[in-house]
């Protein structure tokens, strides 16, 4: 089994490059997904984004030269296909995201879900309100990359990486507050 | 520093859906999967290539229903212009590369944008050598018939100005697509 280290060398390889492809969407997938959620609001939509992005990650492999992780790597190429893409979308109007209840927790809390669940809702209301570099920092935040990782997937220094994201992060924290607030 | 853990922990819980039930999708037969990337097409730009188009189509059913060498040579003339406008402008494009998406963020944005005012301004070339075409057929169509009657055309005196207030209006239609490109790459860099 390839791990992420084989990534660079065995990319070029035939055979062991579709290994490596389905090793990185099967390791990727839910933070792929969720970053389409920021972008595109339709269900169609937003699996179109996801297949351009597994099909730009399957162009992009042979020229991966491990000159930086594979994590900022794929990341780097799912925001750029979300942007161009974005650019194709018109805008629509904004709706709200429908969350799948979970039957387990739920049978445990409803309250308390239906709360967590609306929280959940305000926080994708609030990444998919900002545009541009503020958007790609906010769902890379989210996802926990490092302030190191956020410079080498946006292409700023740490230092512009910490000042936006000081911004963003109560940017999200009033969003979330407010839209809860008056309600 | 709890309150980023809780915004994490609530992004990364939010459930996903899937179209297809999160197959993994199968390119083993495909090399080259680059998705072109076009600059957004306004409602204005549309109406352009339509006014043309139905321009060229007039003035091909004038010729074709007026007696006299006069309006067909008009309109071969401004089809013989615009091809060789439009060859000129193919052969001196720039030859840049498309943004590459494992590119940082930041530099593919600015060269996907480059990239649509590259595409603008190759546009704006092709469609005013065609309306210019258009323009100097009907001048020198409009001259010819003043020189032949020793009086004005009303109908090429008009249309004359109508080309000019066209080719006026394309012109300032494609500065203002241009800065839209820069002013939205501004804005999504702040």
């Amino acid at each position: 089994m390839l791990s992420s280290n084989d990534t660079a060398e065995t990319a070029s390889t035939a055979g062991a490059r579709l290994e490596v492809f389905e090793r990185i969407l099967k390791e990727y997938e839910l933070p792929l997904r969720r970053l389409t959620t920021s972008y595109v609001f339709e269900l169609a939509d937003r699996e179109d984004l996801y297949q351009e992005i597994a099909a730009a990650i399957w162009s992009a492999l042979p020229r991966f030269r491990g000159d930086s992780s594979e994590r900022t790597w794929v990341y780097r190429i799912a925001h750029n296909i979300a942007i161009s893409a974005s650019m194709r979308h018109s805008q629509r109007t904004q709706r709200e995201t429908t969350i799948r209840q979970d039957a387990a927790s739920l049978a445990l809390d409803p309250e308390a879900q239906s709360i967590e669940n609306e929280r959940r809702r305000l926080l994708v209301e609030a990444v998919r309100s900002t545009h541009g570099l503020d958007k790609q920092i906010m769902v890379l935040y989210l996802e926990g990359l490092s302030n190191g990782e956020l410079a080498e997937v946006v292409g700023l220094s740490e230092g512009a990486i910490a000042t936006r994201l000081s911004r963003v992060r109560v940017q999200l924290a009033q969003f979330v507050r407010d839209k809860a607030g008056r309600k | 520093m709890n309150g980023d853990v809780d915004l994490r922990e609530l992004w990364q819980s939010q459930p996903v859906d899937t179209v297809f039930g999160g197959r993994v999708p199968r390119f083993g037969l495909l090399e080259d999967l680059t998705v072109p990337v076009y600059a957004p097409l306004s409602p204005w730009r549309r109406a352009n290539y339509v006014l043309l188009c139905a321009w060229f189509v007039w003035t091909g059913w004038r010729q074709g229903n007026n007696a006299g060498w006069l309006p067909q040579a008009s309109f071969w003339f401004a089809v013989g212009v615009g091809l060789v406008g439009v060859v000129l402008v193919l052969l001196q494009r720039d030859r840049t590369h498309p943004p590459q998406p494992e590119e940082s963020v930041h530099s593919y944005r600015t060269a996907l944008f480059g990239e649509f005012e590259r595409q603008i301004r190759v546009e704006k070339r092709i469609i005013l050598l065609l309306w210019g075409g258009c323009l100097a057929s009907s001048t020198l169509e409009a001259a010819a018939q003043i020189l032949k009657r020793g009086a004005w055309d009303l109908e090429a005196v008009g249309g004359l100005v109508f080309l000019i207030l066209v080719i006026a209006a394309a012109d300032r239609m494609y500065r203002r697509a241009t800065n839209a490109v820069r002013s939205r790459l501004k804005l999504e860099a702040e």
